[in-house]
């Protein structure tokens, strides 16, 4: 029974290809390859130079090829130089050499991959092995952004999306390259700018290991659009100063434009205002950019006295008809350290011999809390002694004083005069000095002594002239 | 020779120099010197004692850092006494010459003289007498004067110190000595001629020759025995290099710093020892015609005693007592004056001379 239908089979076969059979009988085609096995890295392209040989009639022949293990799903090709074929005619008797490549994918394994190639009749046999595999490795994708006028694009946003879905995003350099690592794939490249009309690069293959380079990418300027950014949007500034803002205003747009200036979310009591310059006080309230130019303005922040230390957010805002520009800028108030000194006087007498005695008041009069170790000291001119009480205060905190007792004793032999006296009070937070003038006189019993000299001089005088004068 | 008729005859002397006309004259010279020497010297102390208060005051700060090696000069009122010497050494010869050119002379003309040897009394108590009024009489000018300027100083608040109290004693002392010894030289004059404008003229003529002619005929010889004055070495100055090969550039417009060519060391050296060697040579010689010169030794002395640290300088103009200006380290009053002993010496001889001549014509003149 088994016999009877392999029997069947093999008529009805015969029966249904004597074409075939005729053409097996007829065709004698040859193929030879020098190097049937090749040795290469993950990656890259194993190129197989084939010479087939017609011995029969001049007929045409399907390029076939199979591979086997992971190979079957690699990329393979017959090309005749630059031309990827499928078919060959050769001319009876004739040859004709055809390029077999097998394209190996970056992460393949390291091995040995056999290709069958099937041409007419004939079958041979190809080999690659894979000597190094780049399995992990990324691939390259470059390219550079240009825009309409050629001139390159900086800081363009470039993004990698495989579908919806970031992979990679990196920014143009200063000559508008950029050259971003993602892993093997189909992605959508999408390149952005303010000011720019987006653009996107579809079904880009990344390869592993290889550089895909997308070459110039040019992008459409929008008609109006600016950059409107604080150098530094947030700043640290003291309670009792008035910080300022510098903000570039760049007209990036084909279009010369007019903005409107304002702020939002100013709190309560504050007052803000645009300004030319720095030092300025003229306020600005719209300001108009030619196309591609740029200025530079001023946000100047006026907190209401008594503001509280903390921080607080503000939206700088530049509206165009075209659109609206925000900038948001934090600014944290903190408190400053201040002392002042005061004294009744600032000029004291003594008599020569005597002592000066005087009260010296510290204040703390910052917003950042105490001062500490807070010590006086006395500068006056060589030979003179002073005592001050206390010595030193270890803290004073925000809005206390406190009394310093100075006494001042000037040499016995001092020469009568006014003298400087500095008074410098130290803290480890900062220090103040004031100035005072000591007057030192002569006791005053001497001035009557010279008198009473002077008296007793003439005194002589007329007592001599009067016992022995003419008579 | 008793010491009471002698007192008797200085007292009257005294008395008569005192009530005369001249006497207040002179007082009053003697008062505007005074008051002059005040003026200038006030004004040098206010200044001084500006200086003071700065100079105090930075050395204060300097002593921040560390010790400023040197102190300021104090203020001193001996700058009022250093004025009123220079005007006592210009005009106080010739009060002194007016109070003694006609005391003996004028006796003679009158002929009291005579009558005056008639009574008890010896020749040498008479002339010595005279003496004692006389110079009690400039002491008590002198004397007057420097109480008025100590009064008014005190008026000022300017109080002297017990140094300085010895200091203008001493000064006192020193301007009458000098005052005595033209009024010794004046009574000389007067014992030895007939007539009191004689002695007056003869007595001025000694006078200028004191003053004016020793001192340049001091100078003279001082000039020929120490020879020129050696040349300071010719190097030392400032050379402006030019820079730039052209013309143009060197006329102003690529000029490099003055650089300043080293001196030769040796030779410098050299120079100031020769210096020091003339200044000494000349300096023998002028004090020695000096001596005789009263003025010159008043003004020596007067200088040691108002102001030791300018007298230490003019001693010897090499030393460098400027350079060094520590209080503790100037010289005192009583270090200068050890450098005018001679001087000092001199002031008391030369009078003495005068007076031993006065003495000695007097005692041998022929009354009739």
């Amino acid at each position: 029974m088994r016999q009877r239908l392999l029997l069947t089979i093999v008529f009805c076969t015969l029966l249904l290809c004597p074409t075939a059979l005729a053409q097996d009988l007829e065709k004698r085609i040859e193929v030879f390859c020098d190097f049937p096995g090749q040795r290469i890295e993950a990656g890259d392209i194993a190129s197989f130079d084939l010479l087939v040989i017609n011995h029969g009639s001049t007929a045409t022949y399907h390029l076939l090829s199979w591979g086997y293990r992971d190979g079957r799903n690699w990329d393979v090709a017959f090309m005749d130089g630059a031309t990827e074929v499928d078919r060959i005619m050769i001319p009876g008797g004739g040859s004709k050499t055809v390029t077999f490549l097998v394209d190996t994918p970056g992460d393949a394994d390291i091995g040995e991959y056999g290709f069958r190639i099937g041409i007419g009749d004939e079958r041979v046999w190809v080999y690659t092995t894979i000597t190094k595999s780049h399995r992990g490795e990324k691939g390259t994708l470059d390219l550079i952004v240009v825009d309409k006028e050629g001139d390159v694009v900086r800081g363009a946003t470039v993004g990698v999306y495989a579908g919806a879905t970031l992979v990679e995003q990196m920014m143009t350099t200063a000559e508008g390259r950029v050259s971003i690592e993602v892993p093997k794939g189909t992605y959508t490249c999408r390149i952005e700018k303010p000011g720019y009309k987006t653009r996107e690069e579809k079904d880009v293959d990344v390869r592993i290991g290889r550089k895909t380079d997308l070459g110039i990418m040019p992008l459409e300027r929008e008609m109006f659009y600016a950059e409107f950014q604080a150098r530094s949007p947030s700043r640290i500034t003291m309670v009792g100063s008035n910080p300022v803002f510098e903000i570039r205003m760049k007209n990036i747009g084909r279009s010369d434009d007019t903005y409107a200036l304002s702020v939002s979310g100013l709190p309560e009591g504050w007052y803000a205002r645009y300004k030319e310059s720095a030092s300025g006080v003229e306020e600005v309230s719209e300001l108009f950019v030619p196309a591609g130019e740029e200025k530079t303005l001023y946000l100047e922040f006026l907190p209401p006295y008594g503001v509280e230390i903390g921080e607080y957010v503000v939206t700088a805002v530049a509206g165009s008809p075209a659109r609206i520009y925000e900038e948001t800028l934090t600014l944290r108030m903190r408190g400053s350290h201040d002392m002042r000194l005061s004294s009744r006087g600032y000029r004291y007498e003594t008599t020569r011999g005597g002592t000066v005695s005087f009260e010296v008041t510290v204040a703390n009069t910052g917003t950042a809390g105490a001062l500490t170790n807070i010590v006086p000291e006395i500068s006056a001119p060589e030979g003179w002694t002073a005592n001050i009480d206390p010595e030193s205060i270890a803290s004073l905190d925000a809005g206390d004083r406190r009394t310093v007792a100075i006494t001042v004793a000037p040499p016995g032999d001092i020469v009568a005069g006014e003298y400087k006296l500095g008074v410098k009070v130290t803290s480890d937070q900062l220090e103040r000095e004031d100035e005072f003038r000591i007057l030192i006189k002569e006791r005053s019993f001497i001035a009557l002594f010279g008198l009473l000299l002077l008296a007793a001089v003439f005194a002589g005088l007329w007592y001599v002239y009067r016992n022995y004068g003419r008579r | 020779m008793t010491a009471g008729r002698l007192l008797t005859v200085a007292r009257k002397e005294f008395v008569d120099h005192v009530t005369s006309r001249r006497f207040v004259i002179i007082l009053a010279l003697f008062l505007a010197i005074s008051a002059a020497g005040m003026h200038q010297g006030i004004d040098m102390y206010e200044m001084s004692l500006q200086s003071y208060n700065e100079q105090m005051q930075i050395i204060s700060e300097i002593e921040v850092h560390g010790d400023p090696g040197w102190m300021p000069e104090k203020p001193t009122v001996m700058y009022v006494f250093m004025y009123m010497a220079v005007y006592i050494s210009a005009f106080g010869a010739v009060l002194a010459i007016a109070m003694g050119f006609d005391l003996v002379s004028k006796e003679k003309e009158s002929r009291s003289l005579k009558s005056l040897l008639s009574h008890p009394v010896f020749r040498d108590e008479i002339i010595n007498g005279k003496a004692l009024g006389g110079i009690a009489a400039l002491g008590f000018a002198m004397g007057l004067s420097i109480l008025v300027s100590l009064a008014l100083l005190l008026l000022f608040s300017i109080v002297p110190t017990i140094a300085e109290l010895g200091s203008i004693l001493l000064y006192g002392i020193v301007s009458t000595l000098f005052l005595i010894t033209f009024f010794a030289l004046a009574l000389m004059m007067s014992t030895v001629s007939k007539e009191s404008g004689n002695a007056l003229i003869y007595t001025l003529i000694i006078f200028f020759a004191l003053t004016t002619l020793m001192p340049m005929v001091g100078s003279i010889a001082a000039d020929t025995v120490a020879g020129e004055q050696p040349e300071p070495p010719s190097v030392a100055r400032m050379e402006v290099v030019y820079t730039g090969s052209s013309s143009a550039e060197a006329e102003g417009k690529e000029i490099a710093a003055p650089v300043p060519i080293r001196m030769n060391e040796d030779e410098w050296e050299r120079y100031q020892d020769e210096m020091q060697a003339y200044w000494e040579k000349r300096k023998v010689v002028t004090d020695l015609t000096n001596l005789i010169s009263p003025q010159a030794n008043y003004q020596t002395i007067s200088t040691a005693i108002t102001n030791p640290r300018m007298a230490a300088l003019m001693a010897n103009p090499f030393t460098s007592v400027q350079s060094a200006p520590d209080a503790d380290e100037a010289p005192g009053m009583l270090d200068a004056l050890a450098t005018v002993w001679m001087n000092l010496a001199a002031l008391i001889v030369v009078p003495s001379v005068f007076f031993a001549a006065a003495y000695a014509a007097f005692m041998r003149m022929d009354i009739r």
